[in-house]
């Protein structure tokens, strides 16, 4: 009986860590995986989601969490509006960011800095779902479920100074960004969980119109 | 030397307490202005500094190693962290263009201001109706305006240097401040914390 016990013991725990460690693709399923994450973003004009985000701190047991709505519109405008905590728009229009804060506006550029420059880089195509870039990120996926987990470590030593590690959660059947993990470091990241996403809506002209 | 022996003993206890003793000099701190312990406090920050404004959100807590402090933007970007002890100030991350010893200076000095100045009725060096100005034990001084024993608002300045920094705080007749304006007199730098409530 006991040993028994011990064998199914041992088979749960085996299938547990298979669960959590996923399968991990091959070179070659990886560049199958990008051909269809490219097409998909390809054929995406636009997106509207509604978004959760949670940010961990280190000095903080329970995430800081805000919500609001996702607009993205091919080929370079991003909308972060926020409701909660508060009424906070942050638009992305090319090289321009605005934001508008309880109808306080602010613009800059963002080609003035590097750093801003390669994170808005990174945000448009973790959004749009053209995420793999071998010359950038060194990528590992893994296939836990119904999801592939693309784990985008960077390579240069610039961009590792604001990005540990970016993690993407995408819906294996729709190839679909579900989740975006930002990590800077193991105890700093931002979570940001996207919910009730339609693709290729009709976005308002004036969605994008922040004065 | 035998670990029973009478004098390992002493010398154990002696090791004992006097880490016991430094670590306990390292916690104390006085208590400051804001709402702080272990689960901590948000305050909304806007900082301005010259034509430039940064909105985000300011994460302070205290812990053994001291007040911990951290700023992040709205859509999640940790800008600066660090902890900021009796002493001194322990950066975690800066971002490289604001990393420059003036201007971190100046930051520590404004925290240290703001978490590490003792606001709590000191030696009352005058009263009024409505006001009370308070010595610190750090020398500086606190005047706060009283409507029907609550704290309205509290004013404090730092000493005297190249850049003073004002801290106005806005009770709103509660215990802790709501709102907390920082100013300096010779940079056109403002901070304004506003308290987020759930």
């Amino acid at each position: 009986m006991k040993n028994i016990i011990l064998i199914c013991s041992f088979l749960t725990c085996s299938f547990i860590g298979v669960a959590q460690n996923g399968i991990k693709l091959s070179e070659g399923d990886i560049k199958e995986l990008q051909a269809q994450l490219e097409t998909k973003a390809e054929q995406t004009n636009s997106i509207k989601a509604d978004f959760k985000q949670k940010k961990h701190l280190r000095i903080f047991k329970d995430p800081v969490e805000s919500r609001g709505q996702l607009f993205y519109q091919k080929p370079k405008r991003i909308l972060w509006s926020y409701d909660e905590p508060a009424d906070y728009k942050v638009l992305i229009s090319g090289e321009t960011i605005k934001t508008a804060n309880n109808g306080k506006l602010s613009e800059f550029n963002i080609s003035a800095s590097n750093q801003f420059s390669q994170i808005n880089q990174l945000l448009f195509h973790a959004v749009s779902g053209n995420i793999i870039d071998q010359d950038i990120f060194q990528t590992e996926i893994l296939l836990e479920g119904e999801n592939y987990i693309i784990k985008l470590d960077p390579i240069s030593e610039e961009l590792k100074k604001y990005i540990d590690l970016l993690k993407i959660v995408v819906v294996k059947d729709q190839m679909d960004v579900r989740r975006v993990i930002l990590y800077e470091s193991e105890v700093d990241f931002t979570e940001i969980d996207f919910l009730n996403k339609e693709t290729n809506a009709n976005l308002d002209e004036a969605i994008f119109t922040i004065d | 030397m035998k670990l029973s022996s009478p004098l390992t003993r002493i010398l154990i206890f002696a090791l004992v307490f006097c880490v016991d003793y430094s670590f306990a000099q390292n916690t104390e701190y006085p208590e400051p202005f804001l709402k702080l312990d272990s689960q901590g406090v948000i305050y909304k920050a806007n900082l301005e500094f010259e034509d430039k404004s940064i909105n985000g959100n300011l994460a302070m807590n205290l812990d053994s190693t001291g007040f911990n402090v951290v700023l992040f933007s709205i859509t999640g970007f940790t800008f600066f962290d660090f902890t900021i002890g009796a002493n001194k100030v322990h950066w975690r991350k800066i971002p490289e263009y604001l990393d420059r010893k003036r201007f971190l200076k100046v930051l520590e000095n404004d925290f240290r201001l703001l978490l590490l100045t003792p606001l709590k009725f000191g030696k009352i060096k005058k009263k009024n109706l409505n006001s009370v100005i308070c010595k610190t034990t750090t020398g500086r001084s606190v005047a706060y305006e009283i409507n029907n024993g609550n704290i309205e608002y509290g004013k404090l300045k730092s000493l005297f240097s190249k850049l003073r920094t004002e801290a106005n705080y806005h009770y709103d007749f509660e215990e802790y401040p709501q709102s907390i304006e920082m100013k300096k007199s010779g940079l056109d730098m403002r901070i304004y914390l506003e308290l987020k409530k759930d």
